[in-house]
């Protein structure tokens, strides 16, 4: 355990060090920079002095290793600097919206596992069955339809056309559902493919011959017995996949005006917000780092305690 | 299968239900409360900060000194009248009746010390004539001298950088038509009225401004009768709007869309070639794809008193002869026009999309220049000044609005004299150097507007830009706010003339 | 392996084909004639600017088969190459790998793009590419739990007793067994390949909408979603087409798949 955890300790160090000197670097190679993004913005001529005054302020010229390290150790005290444009202060920004696009992540990719255990259930009961239709259906209608219309439509049908939902108004509320669900929507070809095949398995058990001569009707008994191990099988997607919510609901914030990280993220890119554009690759290693540790350590170790396979 | 069916259900009707209950809970259609949907929404009001002055003016929290009218023109709340005394001297005398939102009066003290405060925390306010020092030298006068010469103060004043405001424990108090009641950074903002502006019981009791990212996001929310005004929709969603049966206001945006031309480039340095693009461009196509605009008569908008009055020809025959004269010929079996080393006439129009009218324009330029036998590709780049300045393009596609405070000066100096700093063109005419030399000592208003329109009738005929279009922008509003008005591009989008019918 | 021949075919005819059919110019605008329904003239009818839909699917077509084969090549590739070293040999090369397959996931696809299309164009195959490198992590994860699971086999270990060089034993026997399930997971992907640089003009890169593929065709026509479908029926279709096309070719790739192989369907 010690051994490991060590392990665990040193390798995501080597990776918040690498990660932090990747971000600094490429948010620097990309084209323009927050200089000319700000003159532009404002009519300003690139005069030595209006440069000048930017840079100062930014720090931008000083060498690139005084930046880094003023930028990683400040980051590692907790201070997380102001954004260039707005000023204003990020810890609190990112803090505030971090849950939201946490929450519209995790909630959308467990309700994707949900659903995706019965329609995968369905599917495995009868290989030209209505869910194995669905299942393969939802898979190949996401490979050709963008998220993006189909949140269009969504909205139009019921906000505009019959006036079921106010999307726009209120706290934001529908709009985390709708993010929610369109967070799934993709989720659920993958996920229900992946029961699926769980199901399938345990069909093949001879037990389930057993089980089935002994007077249990066959569906009922697979799902008694073959839920676990799918369940298993869809945990291990759901935490592949609670890696990276921060960077998947991008399109669904942008189409929902969400305003989550990676809505914040797009903004700062487009204007060079170097700082803000570091702490966000900073931020997603640091959850990353989070993810892998609750569920490699914790969860895995519950769930072989309480005897899955 | 009884089961999943059951566990659905329960799950698409919570969803419903919380969707629902939501939606009764808030009510759009409430006399008192107005929604405006545009793209942004501030961070913060901090009015020392970048952009945040411009911003924050754009919601209707602030005012600068002075502020540009529907009609080009220039008026305060603030200032009576500004008298040069000499070269770098001016005497202000104020208004009295203008008001914080603390329902303190501003007088020449406030404002003074505002404006020092501006020059000395915002770098980007000594742009135009360097450092500025205020003085109040009574209740409500005031002098101020200026670093380098300038013959329009009024117009400096009325830069984004300058906006009335005071400061008072840490708060900032203003003097727009609403203060912030409540704000979400970036995402939402609350207003009601400010109390001692004009007008303001006929004002909503409460104003939500709702940013939006997506354009047909923006759409659909106007269609829904969430919001009362849309704000930034383009050409396309306006005409949808319009054909839906809402109310779509179209106002000439004040931003104008140049071709800018590469004069380095080998075939655009030659006079003909210019002369075959600006002739073989046919701009009411353009008005038609952008579903909005006029023909642009100067290099100004057209209500300015400054703006040329010059015509556009579209003639593609004479366009033709022109760059057979200029020695790029169809051969038969060609696609593109070829020098005399065989070469094809290639002009690539590089432009960015975050104004959404510029790639529509480029695709039809691409398609008038193919029709003419040029080869021409569009690139969308996401950092134009800096492609812009390191004159890496032939042909630039580019946004910008030449007169916010009034004044034609500041935009012809930066852009067509020689080197100018906005000069992206390498265009160089001593003729129009020396009327600009000329423009800069002269205060009379007519007199300014006569040499402007000397120096843009020069600029046209030297063909360094291409005249393309004077755009419309569009916005929609609901009934309640029908008699809604808006100028000047986004730089008032909320402003003194939101009142509820 | 017959149904990849026959896909693949396919699709290198139809290649072949949008480039002899003899098309209409596709950045003709025609404000005149803009939203024709079908016609001879028009097979497809006409978009907002007048221009030819039908010209502009076949010119279309090998942009965003460019795209496909960039993006499919450049994540194989290196996803391949990363997780069999790091599954078979472990140790400090799995922690580089691995350490290498999560930054790619990372870093977010926007800015990666708008760094390439700075230095090299905003063109399919470097968009491609770019879509290419952020998958790298989903093929490198898939190879190295096969391949570790191959390493614990009877007949790699008999292969290490013969003293089999490791190069040998990599190439021989881990490569084939691994490159069927990824190559099944690339057949599962295809559309959506398209269907991300569509998102990411969506969200702001900008594109050259006077030649576009079919995922920016897509975006180009959403304002009109309700008013004319039809505009974005034709470009959904070739998507629909192509995703199947790879579906059909490279599912059940490996008819003897293991219980982890299909997971990664």
């Amino acid at each position: 355990m010690a051994k490991s955890f060590l392990k665990f300790i040193g390798k995501w160090m080597l990776i918040f060090v690498l990660g932090s000197l990747i971000a600094f670097f490429i948010t620097r190679s990309m084209p323009g920079n927050p200089v000319d993004m700000l003159l532009g913005r404002y009519g300003l001529s690139k005069t030595p002095e209006n440069v000048a005054a930017i840079e100062n302020r930014f720090m931008l010229n000083e060498p690139w290793h005084r930046q880094y390290i003023s930028w990683i150790t400040d980051f590692v005290k907790g201070e997380w600097g102001n954004s260039y444009i707005t000023r204003s202060s990020l810890k609190p920004e990112i803090l505030r919206r971090l849950p939201i696009s946490v929450g519209i992540g995790m909630g959308g990719t467990i309700l994707a596992a949900i659903l995706a255990f019965f329609i995968g259930y369905g599917a495995s009961l009868k290989e030209k069955g209505f869910w194995n239709y669905i299942s393969k259906g939802i898979t190949i209608f996401n490979q050709a339809v963008p998220v993006f219309l189909m949140i269009l439509v969504v909205i139009y049908f019921f906000g505009v056309k019959y006036r079921l939902v106010r999307f726009f108004s209120g706290d934001g509320m529908v709009a985390m559902i709708m993010g929610m669900i369109f967070i799934a929507f993709p989720l659920l070809g993958p996920m229900s493919r992946t029961v699926r095949v769980h199901f399938l398995e345990t069909l093949e058990k001879p037990y389930m011959d057993f089980y089935i001569y002994s007077g249990y009707e066959r569906n009922k008994a697979l799902l008694l017995y073959g839920s676990r191990p799918a369940i298993y099988g869809l945990c291990s997607v759901v935490v592949s996949r609670f890696a990276w919510v921060l960077g998947g609901g991008t399109v669904v914030e942008f189409a929902l005006g969400i305003h989550g990280i990676s809505l914040f993220l797009i903004d700062s890119i487009a204007q060079r917000d170097y700082l803000l554009i570091q702490t966000y690759i900073m931020t997603v290693i640091i959850w990353m780092a989070v993810v892998h540790f609750i569920f490699g350590f914790i969860f895995e170790r519950i769930l072989y305690k309480g005897g899955v396979e | 299968m009884k089961k999943l069916l059951v566990v659905a259900m329960a799950l698409a009707m919570v969803i419903a239900l919380a969707a629902c209950g939501d939606s009764k809970k808030e009510s759009n259609s409430g006399k008192d409360k107005v929604t405006v949907g545009q793209t942004w929404v501030i961070n913060d009001d901090n009015p020392l900060d970048g952009g945040n002055p411009w911003s924050i003016t754009a919601h209707g929290i602030s005012e600068y000194v002075y502020t540009i009218q529907p009609d080009g023109t220039l008026d305060s709340r603030y200032v009576n009248e500004l008298k040069q005394v000499d070269d770098l001297n001016w005497e202000g005398v104020m208004k009295e009746d203008a008001k914080f939102s603390d329902g303190s009066d501003v007088k020449a003290e406030d404002l003074c010390k505002c404006l020092n405060t501006v020059i000395e925390k915002n770098e980007m306010s000594t742009a135009s004539a360097g450092k500025i020092e205020y003085t109040p030298t009574g209740e409500y006068t005031f002098t101020a001298k200026t670093e380098r010469p300038t013959k329009v103060l009024p117009s400096i004043l009325a830069e984004w950088t300058n906006v009335v405001f005071k400061e008072d424990n840490g708060k900032y108090i203003f003097t727009g038509p609403f203060v912030i009641k409540d704000l979400k950074p970036g995402a939402e903002l609350v207003l009601e009225p400010n109390k001692n502006y004009p007008d303001s019981d006929k004002r909503p009791k409460e104003v939500v401004i709702k940013a939006f990212k997506d354009v047909n996001a923006l759409k659909l929310a106007m269609q829904s009768d969430e919001l009362d005004l849309a704000f930034g929709l383009t050409g396309e969603v306006a005409k949808q709007l319009k054909d839906d049966g809402k109310n779509v206001i179209d106002f000439p945006a004040g931003y104008q869309y140049y071709t800018f031309l590469n004069m380095s480039n080998e075939a655009l340095s030659k006079e003909q070639v210019r002369k075959a693009l600006d002739e073989g461009i046919n701009r009411k196509e353009l008005i038609k794809a952008l579903n909005g605009g006029k023909e642009p008569t100067g290099l100004f908008a057209g209500y300015n008193s400054f703006n040329a009055k010059s015509k556009t020809k579209f003639d593609p025959e004479n366009a033709a002869k022109y760059l057979d004269e200029a020695g790029y010929t169809m051969q038969s079996g060609d696609k593109y026009r070829k020098n005399a080393n065989g070469e094809e006439l290639k002009l690539d129009i590089t432009t960015y999309s975050s104004k959404a009218d510029l790639p529509i324009i480029a695709q039809v330029l691409v398609s008038e220049f193919e029709k003419l036998g040029i080869k021409s590709e569009v690139k969308v780049v996401d950092n134009i000044d800096e492609v812009a300045d390191a004159g890496n393009y032939d042909v630039l596609l580019y946004a910008q609005h030449p007169s916010p405070t009034g004044d034609a000066g500041y935009f012809l100096n930066q852009f067509f004299r020689t080197d100018g700093p906005k000069n992206r063109m390498k265009y160089s005419s001593s003729e129009v150097d020396s009327l600009l030399d000329k423009l800069g000592t002269v205060s009379d208003k007519s007199e300014r507007d006569k040499l402007s329109v000397e120096i843009q009738q020069k600029v046209i005929n030297d063909r360094p830009v291409i005249l393309t279009v004077d755009p419309e922008w569009h916005a929609a509003v609901s009934d309640k706010l029908k008699d809604y008005k808006l100028w000047n591009g986004d730089y008032f989008i909320v402003n003194p003339t939101l009142m509820i019918k | 392996m017959k149904k990849v021949y026959i896909s693949m075919g396919f699709i290198f005819c139809l290649y072949i084909l949008t480039i002899i059919i003899p098309i209409q110019n596709p950045k003709t605008v025609n404000m005149g004639s803009a939203f024709l329904s079908m016609s001879h003239e028009h097979l497809l009818g006409t978009d907002q600017f007048g221009r030819d839909i039908m010209s502009l699917m076949i010119y279309g077509f090998n942009r965003t088969v460019s795209v496909l084969l960039a993006a499919v090549a450049i994540s194989m590739i290196f996803g391949l190459i990363l997780g069999i070293c790091s599954g078979y040999f472990g140790g400090v090369v799995e922690i580089f790998a691995r350490l290498f397959s999560d930054i790619s996931m990372i870093i977010p696809s926007f800015v990666l793009a708008l760094i390439a299309t700075a230095k090299f164009g905003a063109n399919p195959i470097t968009i491609g590419i770019v879509l290419g490198v952020c998958d790298i992590g989903i093929y490198s994860n898939q190879a190295e739990a096969l391949t570790k699971k191959l390493k614990g086999s009877e007949y790699i270990q008999a292969a290490q007793l013969l003293c089999m060089s490791k190069s040998k034993i990599l190439f021989r026997h881990v490569f084939p067994k691994v490159v069927g399930p990824a190559l099944t997971l690339m057949g599962g992907k295809a559309g959506s390949i398209v269907l991300a640089y569509a998102s990411l003009t969506f969200i702001g890169l900008g594109t050259d909408t006077s030649a576009p593929d079919w995922g920016t065709m897509l975006y180009q026509y959403r304002t009109y979603l309700i008013d004319r479908p039809i505009l974005l029926l034709w470009p959904s279709l070739g998507i629909l087409l192509l995703a199947l096309i790879f579906y059909y070719a490279f599912d059940n790739f490996n008819m003897s798949r293991s219980r982890e192989e299909l997971l990664y369907e």
